[in-house]
């Protein structure tokens, strides 16, 4: 079990308004591994990938992260969350930084890194997702599109262990999603390490290694990619009926 | 005087610098940058340059423009038949005016001076000091001369038997007691019958004595080496009383009592000295009015002091030297008696005033001045012009914007003093207020990542600051000990953890941790000693518990009843400090004592069917202290606040004392921190600002999407990078308008000053007024001074707006 890198184990949020959001979910990711978590909307989806890295604390349950516990309060959770990527729904680029400033901030301020060298890794990045030319552009003269993959390069220029991906492509045109899928389909062909939550059925079917679906707080069904052809609950049917 | 010349220099080369500020790129985009995270400014086109550069030079030279003034004197000369010199001049309350002087010289007038008689003399001494009380006139002369008129009666001659004594004065105690003094600690007393030779002590010359009009028995004498010697018993007994080490040397020229809460002295240099009776009686506690002589006064000695009332003083000297001071002696306007066709060698030698208005001088050669009279030779009471003082007649409104745009400066640069650096300390106290509302750190945050930190502080740190400050018998030592212990700590720490290369953990305390099964102990025994305190010797640290009860005791021996209670607090701030202190501990430490390893909600039933769930560890301490300040600074007036801070509390004062040694010698440091006035003034301000600078703050951190703040985390920044690298830039680009507009209140709010006798542009604007009674003028002036600050600040602002704008963030 050497690469296994994150193991949740029967982790459940209860928010304060007493929404029981996660109601004890557990899965493994390996080492290279593309996972896809899909459900309608409410099933808990983004909460479970927030509870990985603690911006929402899990009410009960274990997330381990290459074998320590990292949901107990003695855990460095900074240095934790800059070892797990996360690209938002919404990107959540700083606007009133330069793309490139977006992608050195980490790498300056957590990774303690020199300007300069910094700067060299983030243009290797930018590179990555085609982005070069872009790269003293501020974020809000940017489309939706390229947004998201400054986003991600943000998150890559970290070098995590494992990447999530909150919906990454829902606030999107649908002719932009395709340059952004694109980018994530190259980093699982790299063997990145992902957890991708998605509305994008065909896409969780062609990048991912493993899919698994939530319905209420609980996982429904779990397999490998194949399962989206052949749904083997009547609930993931049913869902999977509406996006045909 | 020449402050209009230094000062358009000033202004020259301020409004340069200023310009030179703004168009550079380097310094001010430095500045920014550290602020709002990007470089703001960009270099001018070359042709705005020039024309800024046209304007800018054509206002200076337009500025300073120096127009000459036409002075009249106020006083005039009166025509006198006769040239004997006159030493004293004294007024009754029969509207009566006496003068006394050379060869027994007595002369009386009964119409506000304008026409004099000459009485008949009947000694031939040359008579030099007079006093007048309740009907009875005493004069003094050389060679022991003393004669006194009662009442109605004629001249009397009670001499003193030692011919030889040099009588500097003579004052009236009571109707049957008169007192003199003079050279080698002269002092006589007549009973109303015999003098006695009081004298104590002949080392010292004595100048002057008074005693209060109102209240017979006290009394004051004044003389050289700064020596001055009161009495509560008419006269009895003369304590010496010790003066301000400034004029311990100096010798004390002139006195006057006006009242029983008032007494006024003035050295011959030119020291004011004041004593106020409100702790002690009157003359017991003297202080200077000002540290620095008030005017360049180099040639000649003062030689006498007229207070007209308590903010009404005026000086008079050698070489026709006489000015008035409309603000209880803080500064002085000399008149310019050489207007007059005087001879040369005149000399004045007293002055007295009627009331507010009239005044007489008195000189060489029989000369007299008064001042000005309306046609009918009455003083026109209530006519401020007919002060008697100098008056300025002003052509044109040139001549006045020419005279006194200096003062005007003056002012306008003391209050940008205030406001730069009330803007300054009211951000950065805004900031950080803002940062604490808005900070997530609940009790349970705190206790989980710093129990290490807190149980060194508890157990060690503080029990050790507080053994040496007892030990040490100073506050001061304590205080030093605990942040030199704490920042060593600190530093350690930090360096440990860099050094931990980021695998170790961040939390704990140099790279340790209290292991998990002890945790929860130590939480409680940290609780329980928080609780009830520490012994530690013979000293005693104490609890929350033993503050409370301790400082209700206290209270309730202020003997309050009821609603009274509310002002417990001015009462005895001390105990009503170790209160808040207690309540403060009060609560995390009874939390503490009843944590069990997890932070649950407490679940409280107050009904059958009604539950309330309250989670105590979700209480934000850092939000509660910014929340207490914000209240106090926002719900009361920023008048009281100053006169709070500045009289109350005395803050410039603790200020000045506690820096005065960090401070000595640094030429500028050592300048701001000696003008407690200036500190309070910029405290109050700051206090104030920083209050709503605050909220506005906060509204704009709220503004920020929550996304940013899970964005800057997810890449591993902590709470604080984030706020200050993507939060805080954000949030101040969006509260630049609203910002703006409370730093332009700051500015107006600035005028309050002058309640705390600050002199900025409304007080200087109130003194100009009062000397030259040019209402419209002066205030017109103020008001246009004001509006050029603040809509340059406001023109500034809305450059830095249209700067700082980043594209995508929010609407145009």
């Amino acid at each position: 079990m050497n690469d296994e890198i994150l193991n949740v184990k029967n982790l459940s949020k209860i928010y304060p308004g007493g929404v029981h959001a996660v109601k004890g979910i557990s899965f493994k990711v390996h080492k290279g591994e593309s996972v896809a978590i899909i459900g309608s909307s409410g099933s808990g989806k983004s909460t479970v990938l927030r509870c990985i890295n603690r911006l929402i604390e899990p009410t009960s349950g274990d997330v381990i992260l290459k074998g320590k516990k990292i949901n107990i309060p003695s855990a460095d959770i900074n240095e934790i969350r800059s070892r797990i990527g996360m690209v938002f729904q919404s990107f959540e680029l700083f606007a009133h930084l330069r793309v490139i400033q977006n992608i050195s901030l980490g790498l300056i301020h957590v990774r303690g890194m020199k300007n300069d060298e910094a700067e060299k890794l983030a243009l290797e990045v930018l590179q990555k997702v085609d982005m070069l030319d872009r790269k003293d552009a501020y974020p809000g003269n940017l489309s939706g599109g390229q947004k998201q993959r400054v986003a991600i390069a943000r998150a890559l220029a970290m070098k995590p262990e494992i990447l999530l991906f909150d919906e990454p492509t829902s606030a999107l045109d649908p002719e932009l999603i395709g340059s952004v899928l694109e980018n994530i389909r190259a980093l699982a062909d790299e063997g990145m390490t992902m957890i991708i939550v998605t509305h994008e059925i065909g896409f969780a079917r062609d990048v991912a290694d493993r899919v698994i679906y939530m319905d209420q707080g609980i996982v429904a069904e779990e397999g490998s990619s194949s399962i989206i052809d052949n749904p083997q609950t009547e609930r993931m049917q049913k869902f999977l009926s509406t996006w045909d | 005087m020449n402050i209009t010349d230094d000062n358009s220099q000033f202004l020259n080369f301020s409004i340069r610098g200023f310009y030179i500020l703004c168009t550079n790129r380097g310094t001010v985009s430095i500045l920014f940058r550290r602020i709002l995270g990007t470089p703001v400014f960009r270099k001018n086109p070359f042709r705005t340059n020039i024309i800024i550069c046209l304007i800018v030079f054509i206002l200076i030279n337009i500025s300073s423009v120096n127009a000459q003034t036409t002075i009249k004197s106020g006083w005039e000369i009166i025509d006198t038949d006769f040239d004997e010199d006159i030493f004293s001049v004294i007024s009754t309350e029969e509207d009566e005016l006496w003068g006394f002087g050379e060869s027994g010289l007595i002369i009386n007038s009964n119409d506000n001076g304008n026409s004099w008689t000459k009485l008949e003399t009947i000694v031939e001494e040359d008579l030099i000091s007079s006093d007048y009380l309740d009907g009875i006139l005493l004069v003094s002369g050389t060679n022991g001369t003393v004669i006194h008129k009662v009442q109605d009666e004629g001249w009397n001659e009670i001499n003193i038997p030692d011919k030889n004594t040099n009588i500097e004065e003579v004052a009236i105690s009571s109707a049957d007691s008169y007192f003199i003094v003079g050279s080698n600690g002269l002092i006589w007393h007549y009973d109303g019958s015999n003098w006695e030779n009081k004298t104590f002590n002949n080392q010292h010359n004595y100048n002057s004595i008074s005693f209060n009009d109102e209240n017979t028995l006290d009394g004051i004498i004044v003389g050289d080496d700064g020596i001055i010697l009161s009495t509560l018993n008419g006269g009895i007994n003369w304590e010496r009383i010790e003066t301000p080490s400034l004029v311990e040397d100096k010798d004390i020229i002139s006195l006057q009592l006006i009242s029983d809460s008032r007494a006024y002295a003035v050295t011959e240099e030119g020291y004011i000295l004041v004593s106020r009776g409100m702790d002690t009686n009157i003359g017991f506690e003297w202080e200077l009015v000002s540290n620095e002589l008030f005017l360049d006064f180099d040639d000649g000695l003062l030689n006498n002091i007229e207070v007209v009332n308590s903010i009404k003083i005026i000086i008079s000297g050698q070489n026709n030297f006489i000015a008035t001071s409309k603000n209880g002696g803080n500064a002085f306007e000399m008149h310019n008696l050489s207007l007059l066709p005087l001879d040369n060698g005149f000399i004045l030698y007293d002055l007295v005033m009627i009331d507010g208005f009239c005044g007489v001088a008195s000189g060489s050669n029989g000369t007299i001045l008064i001042t000005a009279l309306d046609e009918n030779g009455y003083c026109s009471e209530g006519l401020d012009q007919y002060l008697g003082f100098q008056i300025e007649d002003f052509n044109d409104f040139g001549q006045f914007v020419g005279k006194y745009s200096g003062w005007m400066l003056e002012g306008l640069i003391a209050t940008m003093k205030i406001v730069a650096f009330g803007i300054i300390f009211g951000f950065l106290i805004g900031i950080t207020l803002a940062i604490f509302k808005t900070a997530p750190t609940s009790l349970k945050d705190m206790i989980e990542s710093h129990l290490e930190k807190l149980l060194l502080t508890t157990w060690f740190i503080i029990p050790v600051s507080i053994i040496f400050s007892k030990a040490g018998n100073s506050k001061l030592i304590g205080i030093l000990i605990f942040f030199l212990l704490s920042l060593t700590l600190l530093i350690l720490h930090t360096i440990i953890n860099r050094k931990g290369n980021h695998s170790g953990d961040r939390d704990g305390l140099l790279g340790r941790k209290v292991p998990e099964q002890f945790r929860s102990l130590m939480i409680r025994l940290l609780g329980l000693s928080l609780l009830i305190g520490q012994p530690i010797g013979e000293y005693e640290i104490r609890g929350s518990l033993f503050l409370i009860t301790e400082s209700l005791i206290s209270f309730s021996e202020l003997n309050l009843e009821g609603i009274e209670n509310i002002f417990a607090p001015i009462g005895n701030p001390s105990v009503f400090l170790d209160l808040l202190l207690g309540i403060m501990i009060l609560i995390p430490s009874c939390m503490f004592i009843l944590n069990n390893g997890n932070y649950n909600e407490i679940e409280i039933s107050y009904s059958k069917n009604n539950n309330i769930k309250i989670n105590p560890w979700k209480l934000r301490p850092l939000n509660s202290i910014a929340t207490i300040y914000t209240d106090i600074f926002r719900n009361t007036p920023l008048i009281v606040q100053f006169l709070f801070l500045h009289f109350g509390i005395q803050i410039g004062r603790l200020i000045e004392e506690s820096t005065a040694e960090f401070v000595l010698g640094i030429p500028i440091l050592a300048d701001i921190f000696s003008d407690r006035i200036y500190l309070s003034a910029i405290c109050a301000l700051a206090f104030n600002s920083g209050a709503y600078q605050c909220e506005t703050l906060r509204g704009a951190i709220a503004a920020i999407p929550s996304g940013q703040m899970e964005a800057g985390r997810s890449i591993g920044l902590t709470y604080l990078q984030t706020m200050k690298l993507i939060i805080i830039p954000q949030a101040i680009r969006i509260c630049i308008p609203p910002l703006g507009n409370e730093m332009v209140n700051l500015v107006l709010n600035s005028s309050l000053a002058m309640v705390i006798g600050y002199t900025e542009l409304t007080r200087q604007g109130k003194l100009i007024n009062a000397i030259t009674f040019q209402i419209t003028w002066t205030w017109g002036m103020v008001m246009i001074s004001y509006f050029v600050v603040t809509w340059t600040l406001a023109l500034i602002l809305r450059r830095i707006e249209a700067k700082t704008r980043i594209p995508g963030l929010g609407i145009l």
